[in-house]
């Protein structure tokens, strides 16, 4: 992907998938989220921790262990949590370098995980939102 | 009280065993050294007791502070024992010299010992993800085990279980309502309010329901509790199927129960009703002690048996919803803890409801501690755990009390 930097270390992303304060999934190998992160030049945090599903109810811990510098949500996700404000309260959430940074990025639940015609689309408009806010 | 009445039984066995004509005086005999024995005189099975009971108690209270330290420093972040320690009297040195400074005194005060953690997340970790997780395992254990205990005492049925009188299943149908409708009047206080006032509705009408004439019955209680709980499970069944595939989720994953997510604010607004309901439930103790004799004979002895009956339920409400409100459906914690209280510690209320509270806390502590550490990243669900340990235990229970005492029943 040509926005993505040259230099320096790849972006470490994760993808959560979140509803309300007791489902909290972290995305990883086979999702379909991890594809998503590697074609615009990043690092799939979940599986680089080593997770072995598609989608794990994770710890908090293990979100700053991740240590994400950008997350990526669905919106109706990030909304059922309270918006931006409400991830933040999220234990583990805050202590990330995205939390510390506010840089959450959601998409429309409908487009993210949806691989058709429209992915290049969805993968232009990601790596905008990752890279050239 | 059941293990009471069996043991009582076994002495009149052994009478009758020696002599036939002489077999009911020495049962006689018996029944009256344990009458004594219950009065509080100074024999000697009464202080063996008393010594097992401050025993008890000391060792589970030692027993709660190892499992905490010990839950405290584990975790996917690694921070050492002494780390933690370093943390904890960093923050203890601060704060007390802060509140000396305070009433006027400024001294250092030579508390601050040992390595901060090292990691750049290290306290933030500690202080706003770990420790309030732990201390709301603690405060759920000690109300759910509590509020088993003081069931199975109104109910001198050991069968009783807070999940009995409607508790957790009518707390799940608020929970599911909410996560269906998508309410959020209280913001991400909604569920949890919820789940604690239908909690507390479906307790109260099992209770309303089964009334009649200024009295209840146990086991009428008992079976409206087995009524109102299918009921509840099947509005549960209706919202789990009329929700999209996202509310499903979290009315799953509400009924597996976790402590995933605990924060301060959810320990703060549950401490209130866990120090109040452990102070009612200790207070209770020697009500509770009278009623084992039996309705009449504690109504006799001065027991208003049916306002006993009514504080004992609300205390049970109030303790599991406020705890599962916020950890949701969290089984066989109130079953099996008082029941391996009292084997230890016999059947009096007053070490067993407080041995109770501290063996919930151990429990569920450790439990959590498996839940978050057994698969590296993974929170498992705490109430399978919970149940995957209390069902063979509780089953090995009863096999045991069968062979050695005839059984409960």
């Amino acid at each position: 992907m040509g926005m993505a930097p040259d230099d320096g270390d790849p972006l470490r992303i994760a993808f959560l998938y979140m509803r309300g304060g007791m489902v909290q999934l972290l995305a990883g190998p086979g999702s379909g989220a991890d594809a998503m992160i590697q074609a615009i030049g990043a690092v799939d945090v979940g599986t680089d921790l080593g997770l072995d599903r598609s989608f794990t109810q994770v710890t908090s811990e293990a979100l700053i262990e991740a240590a994400p510098d950008v997350i990526i949500m669905m919106s109706e996700g990030l909304s059922s949590i309270g918006g931006a404000d409400g991830l933040e309260k999220i234990p583990g959430v805050a202590q990330t370098p995205a939390g510390e940074n506010q840089r959450v990025v959601d998409m429309d639940d409908t487009q993210l995980l949806s691989f058709g015609p429209r992915t290049g689309q969805t993968i232009a408009a990601l790596a905008e939102a990752v890279y050239a806010p | 009280m059941s293990t009471e009445i069996s043991t009582t039984a076994q002495h009149a066995d052994q009478g009758t065993g020696d002599a036939a004509q002489t077999g009911s005086s020495r049962a006689r005999r018996d029944r009256k050294t344990d009458i004594e024995a219950r009065a509080g005189g100074s024999t000697a099975p009464v202080r063996a007791r008393r010594a097992r009971a401050t025993l008890l108690i000391g060792g589970l209270a030692a027993a709660l502070v190892l499992v905490t330290v010990v839950s405290a420093g584990r975790g996917q972040l690694e921070i050492s024992p002494g780390e933690v320690t370093g943390s904890v009297m960093h923050r203890l040195d601060s704060g007390l010299e802060w509140l000396l400074t305070r009433v006027g005194i400024t001294v250092d005060l030579p508390l601050d010992i040992g390595s901060l953690p090292s990691h750049a997340q290290g306290e933030n970790t500690l202080w706003l993800v770990r420790f309030p997780r732990v201390v709301l395992a603690i405060l759920v254990g000690a109300a759910l085990a509590t509020a088993g205990a003081l069931m199975q005492g109104i109910f001198g049925n050991p069968l009783a279980e807070p999940a009995l009188i409607g508790v957790s299943p009518g707390a799940a149908v608020g929970a599911s309502l909410v996560f269906v409708t998508g309410a959020s009047f209280l913001g991400e206080w909604t569920a949890p309010a919820a789940a604690f006032t239908t909690g507390l509705f479906a307790t109260l009408l099992v209770y309303a329901l089964s009334r009649s004439g200024g009295r209840t019955e146990v086991v009428t209680l008992m079976l409206t509790g087995v009524a109102v709980t299918a009921v509840a499970f099947a509005l549960v069944a209706f919202n789990t199927f009329v929700a999209n595939p996202e509310a499903r989720e979290q009315i799953v994953f509400w009924q597996l129960g976790s402590l995933n997510g605990a924060r301060w604010p959810a320990v703060n607004a549950v401490l209130p009703f866990v120090c109040v309901g452990l102070v009612v439930a200790v207070v209770l103790a020697r009500s509770l002690d009278l009623l084992s004799l039996g309705d009449k004979a504690a109504r006799h002895l001065g027991v208003n048996v049916e306002r006993l009956r009514i504080v004992a339920i609300v205390v049970v409400a109030m303790l599991v919803g406020s705890g599962v409100a916020f950890a949701g459906v969290i089984g066989f914690v109130g079953l099996v803890v008082p029941h391996l209280m009292r084997m230890v510690a016999g059947p009096g209320h007053r070490v067993l409801l407080p041995a109770s509270a501290l063996g919930g806390a151990v429990l569920l502590v450790g439990a959590d501690l498996v839940a978050r550490t057994a698969i590296q990243y993974a929170d498992l669900p705490l109430g399978m755990l919970t149940a995957l340990v209390g069902g063979p235990f509780f089953f090995w229970l009863l096999r045991r009390t069968r062979s050695r005492a005839g059984g409960w029943a």
